[in-house]
């Protein structure tokens, strides 16, 4: 469905932000790529959609592979014609329009009846939104832009669904919730999903697989399982840290991934 | 015509997708809406409509080296109004005309020339007020 073979993107033609990675999502397959911050995940996710132009960056080397295609140095527009939908970091919805205009933005490839019934179909799963359906979408909560923001992906009917830290900000029990829809909507679409968090917990519970990036590498690769029996993923993202010898410890386990 | 125009930004789908990428392009490119070709089209409607209102200006008061000042005046109109707005400059141009022929009529007796510099000190007063214009959009702000 989705494959990315040994790719690397710079940034102004100096900033290495992708170094050889390779990651793969399989058709109906929940796939969780896990980091810290500059860890390059964003990078990747903007290299899938198409979208390092516009972020002054480009792919140097390797390939994206989407639904059998060649989708390496496709546009936007071509990318998410193929059925590959991404939600990028930072809440993009658009602030000045309404969640109904919102949902028509995003649903613009929809004949009308079938925009229609859409935009229903999305009121009646968040009926927050219908509430406030007429209020700039700059002025829902957190929560609600979440949900606004996973009603426009479904808009433009994907099978890949590719989000960018949608726990970015929310209260716990919002994110528990939000992890709860994307899983929901997974099963009831047919969808695949990349979900690109920090919140490793929250992700876990989720996924089938994970991929943990560090420094535009992939130094993890395996089941959820397996991510949460592994020590070093434990320490690095669970937060289970062992007493005492702390700092030794993490260089040595450091040293042994990179 | 301009209520026809403000009728396409404000209801219409393609309006709806012009407010979506002048906000925020990147978003839109992600959902797949081809910025590309839409932009092309506003400015083509630009275009045209600026033609469409030079050629009416033309044969309602001809043209001479005058013209300028007459560019320089849109100015005012278009702020006042607020720049994202279409019905605030239809309304703005309507309030500015109004304001100019009553200081022509009133005040030009006392302050010579005056007139010419009404438009202006308007704009001043409301910007200090409402910066973005009469009807132009709020800075969205949350706490």
């Amino acid at each position: 469905m989705l494959a990315v073979e040994n790719l690397k993107v710079v940034y102004r033609g100096v900033i290495l932000a992708l170094d050889g990675v390779s990651l793969e999502v399989g058709e109906g397959e929940a796939v969780a790529l896990l980091g810290p911050n500059g860890a390059g995940k964003s990078s990747l996710v903007r290299a899938i959609a198409g979208l390092l132009p516009k972020f002054e960056g480009r792919v140097l080397d390797g390939k994206v592979r989407l639904f059998g295609r060649e989708a390496t140095h496709m546009d936007p527009v071509g990318i998410s014609r193929l059925g590959l939908t991404a939600i990028l970091e930072g809440r993009p919805l658009f602030r000045y329009l309404t969640p109904v205009e919102n949902l028509m933005a995003a649903g613009h490839r929809l004949p009308p009846k079938a925009l229609k019934e859409g935009m229903e179909e999305v009121f009646a799963r968040f009926p927050r939104l219908y509430e406030r359906r007429h209020e700039q979408a700059g002025y829902l909560s957190g929560g609600e832009q979440q949900m606004l923001l996973l009603g426009m992906a479904l808009l433009t009917r994907p099978r890949l669904l590719v989000v960018d830290e949608p726990s970015l900000g929310l209260a716990p029990k919002l994110v528990e919730e939000v992890m709860q829809t994307l899983e929901a909507l997974r099963r009831e679409k047919g969808l695949s999903l990349l979900l690109v968090e920090q919140n490793a917990r929250a992700a876990l519970g989720i996924v089938d697989r994970v991929y943990v990036l560090e420094r535009g590498r992939v130094v993890f690769e395996g089941s959820a399982k397996e991510a949460m029996e592994d020590q070093d993923v434990m320490e690095f993202y669970l937060g289970k840290e062992e007493v005492g010898f702390r700092q030794a410890r993490r260089y040595r386990r450091r040293k042994r991934w990179v | 015509m301009g209520l026809g125009l403000l009728w396409l930004l404000r209801k219409s789908r393609y309006g709806i997708l012009v407010r979506a990428i002048s906000e925020r392009e990147v978003a839109a490119l992600a959902l797949g809406i081809p910025t590309a070709r839409i932009l092309a089209g506003v400015w083509g409607l630009s275009a045209l409509l600026a033609t469409l209102a030079g050629a009416l200006l033309a044969v309602a008061s001809g043209v001479d080296h005058n013209l300028v000042f007459f560019g320089l005046k849109v100015f005012p109109v278009a702020i006042l109004g607020g720049l994202d707005a279409v019905g605030g400059a239809l309304a703005a141009g309507f309030l500015l005309g109004v304001l100019e022929a009553l200081s022509q009529r009133y005040l030009e007796a006392y302050l010579p020339g005056f007139t010419e510099a009404l438009p202006f000190v308007v704009v001043l007063f409301v910007l200090l007020v409402r910066p973005y214009g009469l009807f132009g959009q709020r800075e969205i702000e949350r706490v």
